[in-house]
């Protein structure tokens, strides 16, 4: 669905590049001048790793006590192993921990102060004890362990399937004005449609790396007829047809061709260079619209990314290094472009998965668990440090849920999210809206944002 | 001295005939000398010398005749003798064509006199100066037919004459060459020798071979012996079949038929290739096309022009149910391809519709049930009971093992068990399959609080748990040759069934109505059930969403009084008559009224747009397309929406409008630009996955406007204004052939905000 390069570049010469840039650079110009009680750009980006990362294998307790813990609970899966070992990290109160040697890419960061873990981090309701879950003396997420239902309810912030929202998609909602009346999408997934970046009043754009919004069909022999093509194209739609649905229908495909021009020439003014692998790929289309920030007049976006194939049941070892070895150089060049862009104390990454796994393996894999680590990056990040509780890593342990470690988490993904929307300016007051159950938990701010 | 002169002589005058008034003629003669002079009835009149042998005079004549004498002045005067010329008011001339022909001996040739300058254009014809020739020199008849002699005369050169009756003296004369006879050539003629003929018709043609004997022949069609299917085929007996379709190459074949006796001698005939043109749509029938199947084809178009509306409609009523297709090995893919399939061939089309809009309210999704037979169920009571009864498809629905599943009533059980009531398909059941989180008039619009003027809320948190207590007790069916168990395993070939002894039997209160104490499994489902589907709510709530399905995003307040009315009494007193309220819905003033309404319409969503265009071109998805998957980048995977609140919210407005538009909560950018490369694809490529016809668009070569109008009536039924079809002419003309401006017109019609809206 690309049409040729050359093709492509003089469409938008022909279109008129400016024409088509000036109503972004307008709405530019009034987003500066509007009162904005937040001025300045940030953006979040959820780096979804589908099919529920091993948090147990992501990152290790090194104490002596703790890693024999660690040890005895996951045995043949215990790292380090064959495939990959454990780099060095520690926390400011000098406790050890390693991290998946998969993740060297972004090890440095951690050191820099620009990266921290959080722990055991989960859907809930409300706060429930090992004690209650077993009597079921609280309620629960629905449909614990269950892919699709934990995917959706990690992205929609809402403990059961009823959401058809996604947390990121309802912070937008709110965010949107802080946009002005930029029009380019304020969530936007990379990697498809998205629940995460739903909202209820935003529209959930969907990019995908690579397609910058070309349109099939406008390379022809001779050249007279493919501009007469693409000039008619354009005519069409700006024709005022007095139909209401129709015009917005017609708005849709304008502001298509508009982010095909902004695309298409964003591609190559980041010099940062990105893996040739998918979440590469999808980073770096988020960065090239990082980029185009000015001319999009856009204050406050939201990205979603993800990859795949954390379901590992058998063969872990090799899998999860070699799918967190992608995970560690896209983010780590991801970091580095918002360097680059002057951006990196704006642009917060962070990472989401289905769920965690049974710390007790099976075979060569382990099984759906619940809590789970997660990853968070950038330079508002108070880095090198472990937020939340630490599990006990013991099967049947306080935090275990049944007897194999599929741990209670002890932090809600709610709260988790509340910390970002709060950083990216949604109101207190507001924070209900977008989760739900905020109210359940004491601290809506977990502190790891500057 | 005596002197002599020489007697002049006049030969001839010339013209031998003038015209009244200044005339001047010539004289021929010997003997002129310098001093001669021109006498006319005796009277001198100015002459010239030219040559001892002729004299120009110049005088005046009247009607009658005028002597003419010249003389030689004296001493020794001498005249010459008289000639006489007719004077009369106007002058006869013939002129006989052909002038010179050639002619073998036996056959007859035509000519034609023309007279002029007298009113009588009689004529006498003569051979050789033989009026009516003869049998030696050959024969002409009274109107000028020349039959020439059966045996050579000498010379072989006659001179045919024509002189006129008015004046004789006028005549013209024309030369016969006549020639010895070749023997008789064979000749092949064809009828007709032109035809234009729609692609895939037939035509007989018929060869006379005249000069031999062996009339028989062999046809050939652009030289091929029999033809071919790319030109058509011909029989021995000169039965022709067009192609079915054009080949691209040419739009004229030529058949021939040569003699079997004289293979060199060959009749042609040429035939012209014409498209049917497409019909003029009727706005009326292609708009009610829109809302009740996933869109007008050439055939149905006609079809419901031909019964009208409200009889095509009951037609669509009483059609056989298509059978939902069981996939081999259980693949859901294979079923999504169908089911994309059966949405453009299905012959019961306002069922698919209905289902498929009924399945966008009571939503389970291929995201959890992944195999086909999962899904199977609910897609069969979506059908079944499209036209039936909503009490009856939610009860139908509720013990699904597709729903059990897709929200967990299965293996539910009371608290104290397992892990108690779970309040997913209470929630929903209420939320989105009946009654709405918000209190509704009748006309849709939400109930304020009279004293803090908020909505106010339908149910709250207790109604849910409440609900889910109720709903306890259901286990899959018991598949053959298990043993049932208090928690069955997934089982889809049957309905769930009841395990009392995991539901709740204590009392609940749902929405103000108690339900004893002890009911059993099914009768407090019934209970349940009953109590939603009697809610005030329930009637407007489900009528807006089939309203914003089928045909408007944003129905008037009294659109949806009316229809809420229809879902609450039929009119016999039957509530929630599903075929009552769809016939309401598609019969309403307000959808079938053709003129352009501001707010009116529905932004077609990729399923229906997509089949909407296959359908138009006269075509639609193979059972055996590979192209489901894209659908996932235009947000709506076939029978896989991402949540129980399907595809798209239909509360959802068009970004910074107050209208509503649940479409377009997937038609950002990226999605807009992906259906339309699909439309580009569709016209482009497609082969293997989808089908379509072009050949209506075919005949009008460089005739933009006439393609222009073509596409206006298949794809906007009429409905393009002069401006937009300006542009896409002058954005198709520069097209390299004509597939291209085909392509151009179509696709750009196509990306057009008015094809994306149903209005």
């Amino acid at each position: 669905m690309s049409s040729h390069p050359f093709a492509r570049r003089r469409f938008i010469a022909g279109a008129g590049a400016a024409g088509l840039l000036s109503r972004f650079g307008v709405m530019n110009a009034f987003a500066q001048s509007a009162p904005n009680p937040q001025p300045g750009y940030k953006a979040l980006i959820c780096l979804f790793l589908n099919g529920g990362n091993d948090g147990h294998n992501t990152i290790v307790p090194m104490s002596p006590t703790a890693y024999a813990a660690y040890k005895a609970a996951r045995g043949s899966i215990s790292l380090p192993d064959a495939n990959g070992g454990l780099l060095p990290v520690t926390t400011p109160d000098g406790t050890a921990y390693g991290l998946n040697a998969g993740l060297a890419a972004i090890q440095p960061l951690w050191t820099q102060g620009k990266l921290a873990v959080m722990a055991n981090v989960g859907m809930l309701v409300q706060p429930v004890t090992r004690a209650q879950y077993l009597a079921n003396a609280a309620p629960v997420p629905s449909s614990l362990f269950s892919h699709s239902d934990q995917q959706q309810q990690m992205q929609s912030g809402i403990p059961s399937t009823s959401g058809g929202t996604g947390w990121g998609g309802r912070s937008a909602d709110i965010l949107q004005q802080l946009n002005g009346t930029a029009t380019f999408p304020t969530a936007c997934s990379i990697s498809g449609p998205a629940l995460f970046c739903t909202g209820s009043v935003i529209q959930s754009a969907a990019l995908f790396p690579g397609f910058n919004l070309d349109v099939s069909g406008m390379s022809l022999w001779p050249q007279s007829a493919s501009d007469a093509r693409k000039l008619g194209l354009q005519q069409v739609i700006q024709l005022d047809s007095g139909i209401s649905l129709v015009q917005s229908a017609n708005q849709a495909r304008k502001d298509a061709l508009n982010l095909n021009a902004m695309l298409t020439g964003a591609a190559s003014s980041i010099k940062t260079a990105f893996p040739g692998t998918s979440l590469g790929m999808q980073l770096k289309q988020v960065a090239n619209i990082i980029s185009l920030r000015n001319s999009t007049g856009m204050n406050r976006q939201v990205f979603y990314c993800s990859i795949g194939g954390f379901d590992t049941h058998s063969s872990q070892s090799w899998q999860q290094f070699d799918l967190l070895r992608q995970v560690g150089q896209a983010l780590a060049a991801f970091y580095q472009s918002t360097v680059e862009m002057g951006v990196a104390d704006s642009v917060t990454s962070f990472t989401l998965s289905d769920f965690g796994r049974t710390l007790q393996p099976s075979g060569s894999g382990c099984d759906h668990g619940w809590g789970n680590h997660h990853l968070v990056l950038g330079g508002a990040v108070k880095g090198g440090n472990i937020y939340g509780t630490f599990p006990t890593l013991a099967l049947g342990g306080p935090d275990d849920s049944g007897s194999r470690g599929a741990m209670i988490p002890t932090t809600s993904t709610e709260q988790f999210g509340a910390t970002f929307a709060g950083w990216l300016g949604v109101p207190a007051a507001q924070m209900k809206s977008v989760f739900g159950n905020i109210g359940n938990f004491t601290n809506p701010n977990l502190g790891f944002l500057g | 001295m005596t002197i002599t002169r020489n007697v002049p002589n006049l030969w001839s005058v010339n013209p031998t005939q003038i015209q009244t008034g200044n005339y001047e003629v010539k004289m021929n003669g010997s003997n002129f000398a310098p001093d001669s002079l021109v006498t006319a009835n005796g009277i001198d009149v100015a002459t010239t010398y030219v040559s001892p042998t002729s004299l120009t005079a110049k005088g005046f004549a009247s009607v009658g005749t005028t002597t003419f004498q010249v003389r030689q002045p004296g001493p020794g005067a001498v005249s010459s003798n008289k000639i006489y010329v007719k004077v009369s008011t106007s002058i006869v001339t013939i002129a006989v064509t052909p002038s010179s022909v050639s002619l073998p001996l036996g056959k007859s040739q035509a000519f034609a006199a023309a007279v002029s300058g007298n009113s009588n254009t009689s004529v006498t014809w003569a051979v050789n100066g033989m009026t009516g020739g003869s049998s030696t020199v050959g024969t002409i008849s009274v109107a000028g037919v020349y039959i020439a002699p059966a045996t050579m005369p000498t010379p072989n050169i006659v001179t045919i004459k024509a002189t006129s009756m008015a004046n004789p003296a006028s005549f013209a004369q024309a030369t016969v060459t006549l020639t010895t006879p070749l023997p008789p050539t064979v000749t092949v003629t064809l009828s007709p020798t032109m035809s234009s003929m729609q692609y895939g018709m037939t035509q007989s043609f018929t060869a006379t071979v005249a000069n031999t004997t062996n009339t028989a022949v062999k046809w050939s069609v652009n030289g091929t012996l029999g033809g071919s299917s790319a030109v058509g085929t011909i029989t021995g007996s000169g039965l022709y079949t067009a192609p079915g379709k054009p080949t691209g190459s040419s739009e004229t074949i030529t058949i021939s038929a040569s003699s079997v006796a004289t293979p060199s001698a060959s009749g042609q005939a040429i035939v012209t290739f014409t498209a049917p043109p497409p019909a003029t749509a009727w706005l009326s029938g292609a708009r009610f096309l829109e809302q009740s199947s996933f869109g007008p084809t050439p055939a149905t178009l006609a079809q419901v022009k031909q019964m009208g509306i409200n009889a095509y409609l009951q037609q669509q009523f009483t059609l056989p149910e298509t059978q939902i297709y069981v996939p081999t090995n259980n693949v859901m893919g294979d079923l999504q391809a169908w089911v994309l399939y059966n949405y453009t061939s299905a012959p019961d089309q306002l069922r698919q519709r209905v289902a498929y809009s009924l399945g966008q309210i009571i939503v389970t999704s291929s995201a959890k049930l992944i195999y086909a037979d999962e899904i199977t169920p609910w897609m069969k009571i979506l059908s079944k009971n499209a036209f039936g009864n909503y009490r009856t498809l939610l009860r139908e629905v509720s013990v699904s093992p597709s729903m059990g599943k897709y929200l967990d009533l299965a293996n539910s059980q009371k608290p104290g068990l397992s892990g108690g009531a779970n309040e997913n398909y209470a929630r929903e059941l209420m939320q989105l399959f009946t009654i709405g989180l918000w209190r509704l008039n009748q006309d849709g619009s939400l109930i304020l609080d009279p004293v803090t003027q908020q909505p106010m809320p339908t149910y709250n948190q207790s109604t849910v748990a409440q609900v889910a207590l109720a709903l306890t007790g259901w286990t899959y069916a018991t598949a053959a040759g298990k043993t049932p168990g208090m928690s069955n395993w997934e089982y889809f070939g049957a309905p769930m069934e009841m395990r009392p002894a995991s539901h709740d039997t204590n009392q609940k209160n749902i929405l103000g109505v108690i339900l004893p104490s002890g009911q059993s499994v099914d009768k407090d489902l019934d209970s349940v059930l009953d109590i939603l589907f009697n809610h005030p709510n329930t009637a407007p709530f489900i009528a807006t969403r089939l309203i914003r399905s089928l045909v408007t995003s944003n129905p008037s307040p009294a659109y949806i009084t009316r229809i809420a009315n229809v879902f609450d009494n039929n009119g016999s007193g039957v509530r929630g008559d599903l075929k009552a309220v769809v016939t309401a819905i598609l019969l309403d003033p307000e959808a079938r009224n053709d003129s352009v309404v501001v707010n009116g319409g529905r932004l077609k969503e990729p399923i229906l747009q997509i089949s909407n265009l296959l359908r138009a071109l006269n075509g639609g998805y193979l059972p055996t397309e590979q192209v489901t998957y894209l659908y996932d980048s235009f947000a709506q995977v076939p029978l896989g929406p991402a949540s129980v609140f399907s595809w798209f919210s239909p509360l959802y407005h068009v970004p910074k409008s107050p209208l509503f538009g649940p479409e377009f909560q997937i038609y950002t950018p990226s999605e807009a630009t992906l259906r339309g490369n699909i439309f580009y694809w569709i016209l482009t490529q497609g082969a293997g996955s989808v089908t379509k016809d072009l050949t209506p668009f075919q005949q009008y070569g460089n005739d933009m406007p006439g393609l222009v109008e073509a596409v206006n009536q298949v794809l906007l039924y009429g409905r393009m204004d002069s401006a937009m079809k300006q542009i896409i002419i002058n954005a198709a003309a520069p097209g390299y052939d004509a597939t291209t401006r085909i392509n151009t017109v179509i696709y750009l019609t196509a990306l057009s905000g008015q094809y994306a809206v149903q209005y």
